[in-house]
Order: structure tokens, then C-alpha cells, then sequence
């Protein structure tokens, strides 16, 4: 420490020291030459050299003061110049430090103040690496590709909510998966829906109490009933343009299939001109929910029973009712 | 001319000395010291001393410029030479020194009078 403190100050003082030892050298041989001759003169007058020398050096006078004068004449103000230099060289060098010390700590301080709430922080913590895998077949065993398949996961980080929907398609072999899509260290459940034209839609709805990869989910679909909905207005006109989703399916069964779309892309379909629909994936004596919304109105949720091939559905002062007919 | 009635250089007036020493050519302050000894035949007193700061200060100021050389006896001495700027002073302390000269005289030669 010791030496690294007296190497600084050999460095600060170097540049000053430098030129002080020059120009004092330079003087002192200016100097020395001077005396030399004014004892070479005196010696040729006949004097002894040593009293020839010391007559010399009286006459000159005094050689430090006269060293220190011409030093002092030649540099001027620059040995205070340079340490003026380091000075504000050093307050620029400590200015910069403090701003740079200041804008650290200031901007520590605006990530506490803008700390995130504890359900984001948990959800952003977690472990999302777990993945949702599956396949979809039919009930020969024979693998449906191209199927849509929605995945919706629930978690409950710090106590809050929170639902992320993904959609995907099963592959050739009737595959699909979804990585990283569940959280490992927390409960979570998860709704999967496997949606295919001319096959029944079914979901699968599992929950995962220690967090961590689930088992592989089968879906065995049966072949659906030929279904349309026929969007009609109060006077009997076809209605085109009825944006349709599906929401649910309570099969003839009893076991009941949902959809959570969430924030993935829906399946929505549109009456054509006809006002017509062609909804493949549901079975005779099916129940199911549907959202339906014509324009820009809000949605509206129309229940029917799967009990012909077509249904009608009539917009009377802004409702959808099925009718009977 | 005995030490004693030598005569101590005026306050101001080394520098222009200096200045017409190396008005001639370059000199190192030894040959500066003898030429003012020679040319006043040993009537003024440089003290060599005082030479040395004048020179360096004169050479900051741009009078003068400096080179180190060989001097007559084969040793390296530090030699002065005037510049344009040093001649310029020099003709402004030449004519500030003849005033002030001829008003001394007239005051010596009014006080002789009366």
C-alpha cells in the first residue's frame, strides 16, 4: 500500500520533477563553464588554480540561489501550471466517479421503487419448462393429423390467477406438444381441447398438484353428426357474417368438454351467405354452448341440443334464440 | 580604477547591456561579462550572478534564443543570440535610456549654474 501510495506520488510529481532536474543540471553546467573560464583568466594573471577557483566562485557569488533564480525564470508559471493541471484532472476523474457512483445507485433505486408485484415475480421465478404432449387418434387406434389442439394452463402464483392459452396442430403420427408451457415447482391445471372437422370435440381436464411433467395425453375421438347452424333474422332472412365459437360440449354422456381459448387464437367460424355454418364436431344428443356475435355486438352465448341435422338460430331484438322448428 | 570606484549597474539597465552585448553576435554569458568589462574599460560592475537569471528570464520573454556549442577552449557552453523581438527592445531601452540621460544632464547642468 505503502508503495503504491509513493508511486502515485512519483507519477503526480513526475512531469514537474522532470523538467525542474533539467533545467537545474543545464543552469549548473552553464554555471560550471562560466567559473572554469574566470579561473583559466585569473590563472593566466599568474594566480594559483585553487586560489584562481576559489576567487571565481566569490565573484560569481551564489551558485544555488542563482541556480534557483534562473530555474524559477525559466519555468514561469508552469510548475504551478501542471499542478493545477492534475488538480483538475483529478476533480474531473472524481466528478465523473460520483456521477457515475450517483446514476448506479439512482437507478438501483428506481428498480426497488418499480419492483413487480409478488404474483408477477413468482410467475417470472418459476420454472416454466414443463411441457404438455399428447396425441390424437381415432377410436381404430389410427392417428389424426392436423387436429387442433388448445391448451390452456392455470397457475396460482402468490395467490393470483393466472391463464395462458397456446394452440398447435397434431403432426403426422397424430402428435402434438407444447414446450415449456407448465410450471415446475407449482400447482397448475392444465384443460386440453382437441378439435377436428367431421370428429366430436373433447377436452381433457388434469391438474398437476406437485408442479413438474405429466404423462402423455390420449384423445380417442369419435366420428361427429353432420351439424349445421342456420343464422336466420325475424323476418327469415338468412343472417351472414354471425361469428361463431365454440365453448363447450356435454356429451349425450354426461362428460363434459371445454374450451378456454384465453389469449391464444380462437377457432371461429362465420356464416356464409346463406347465413349457414357447417359445424363438425359434435354428436347427435350432444348439448352444447356456442358464442355467437353478429357485427360488432357483444358475444352471446346460444345453447342448443344436438337433435337434427341443422339448427336454426333466429335474431330477434338483438338475441340469438334457437328455435323450435 | 580601484573596486571601489566602480560603479554598480543601474536598476533596469542590464537587460539592455545584455541586449547590445548581443548585438554583435552570439555569446555565452562569460563572453557577455568580459565584453561589458571591456567596453566600459572595467568602469561597471556586472555581477555575474544577477547575468544568468537576466539571460533565462530575457529568453522566456523571446529576446534571446540559446544553443549549446563549443566554446574557444573546447568546452560545450551555452551560447546567446538576439532575435527581431530583442532587437526591437533594445532600441525601445536605447531610447528610453538616452532620455532619461538627457534629463539627468540637464539637471546637472541646471544645478551646476545656479
Amino acid at each position: 500500500m505503502t508503495e503504491l501510495l509513493q508511486t502515485i506520488r512519483q507519477y503526480i510529481r513526475t512531469p514537474a520533477a522532470q523538467l525542474d532536474q533539467l533545467a537545474s543540471d543545464r543552469i549548473q553546467q552553464e554555471i560550471a563553464f562560466h567559473v572554469g573560464e574566470r579561473t583559466l583568466d585569473l590563472m593566466s594573471d599568474g594566480m594559483p588554480p585553487d586560489e584562481a577557483r576559489l576567487a571565481a566562485l566569490k565573484r560569481f557569488g551564489d551558485v544555488d540561489q542563482v541556480v534557483q533564480q534562473c530555474r524559477q525564470e525559466t519555468q514561469g508559471g508552469l510548475a504551478l501550471l501542471h499542478r493545477i493541471h492534475l488538480a483538475v484532472t483529478a476533480l474531473l476523474a472524481v466528478s465523473v466517479a460520483g456521477l457515475f457512483a450517483f446514476f448506479l445507485i439512482d437507478r438501483q433505486s428506481h428498480r426497488s421503487v418499480a419492483t413487480l408485484p409478488a404474483a408477477i415475480t413468482s410467475l417470472i421465478d418459476n420454472d416454466w419448462s414443463g411441457d404438455v404432449a399428447g396425441d390424437v387418434q381415432d377410436s381404430h387406434g389410427n392417428p389424426i393429423a392436423g387436429a387442433t389442439v388448445i391448451v390452456s394452463v392455470k397457475a396460482w402464483p402468490d395467490e393470483s390467477f393466472n391463464m395462458r392459452s397456446y394452440r398447435t396442430t397434431t403432426g403426422q403420427q397424430g402428435r402434438f406438444t407444447l414446450s415449456g408451457v407448465t410450471p415446475q415447482r407449482d400447482y397448475y391445471e392444465v384443460n386440453v381441447v382437441a378439435l377436428m372437422d367431421g370428429w366430436e370435440m373433447q377436452s381433457q381436464y388434469v391438474t398437476q398438484t406437485t408442479g413438474g411433467q405429466r404423462a402423455p395425453l390420449r384423445f380417442t375421438l369419435e366420428p361427429a353428426t353432420r351439424c349445421l347452424v342456420h343464422f336466420k333474422d325475424e323476418s327469415g332472412r338468412p343472417l351472414s357474417g354471425v361469428q361463431v365459437r365454440l365453448k363447450d360440449r356435454i356429451a349425450s354422456s354426461g362428460e363434459e368438454h371445454f374450451l378456454y381459448p384465453g389469449g391464444a387464437r380462437h377457432v371461429t367460424l362465420v356464416s356464409d351467405d346463406a347465413g349457414r355454418i357447417s359445424a363438425p364436431w359434435f354428436k347427435t344428443g350432444d348439448r352444447v354452448a356456442l358464442g355467437c356475435r353478429y357485427r360488432q355486438e357483444d358475444w352471446q352465448t346460444v345453447t342448443c341440443s344436438i337433435t337434427a341435422p341443422t339448427i336454426n338460430v333466429c335474431l330477434t331484438d338483438g338475441a340469438f334464440v334457437v328455435s323450435k322448428e | 580604477m580601484g573596486k571601489s570606484d566602480k560603479a554598480a549597474l543601474l536598476q533596469g539597465t542590464l537587460d539592455m547591456l545584455i541586449l547590445k552585448a548581443l548585438q554583435s553576435g552570439s555569446l555565452h554569458g562569460y563572453q557577455i561579462t568580459r565584453w561589458l568589462e571591456r567596453t566600459s574599460r572595467s568602469a561597471l560592475i556586472v555581477e555575474e550572478g544577477s547575468l544568468y537569471p537576466a539571460l533565462h528570464r530575457m529568453e522566456r520573454k523571446g529576446w534571446v534564443t540559446s544553443e549549446w556549442g563549443k566554446s574557444e577552449s573546447n568546452r560545450r557552453a551555452k551560447y546567446y543570440q538576439l532575435t527581431q523581438l530583442g532587437r526591437a527592445q533594445l532600441a525601445v531601452e536605447h531610447e528610453a535610456w538616452n532620455s532619461l540621460s538627457n534629463a539627468i544632464g540637464l539637471i546637472m547642468k541646471f544645478a551646476r549654474l545656479r
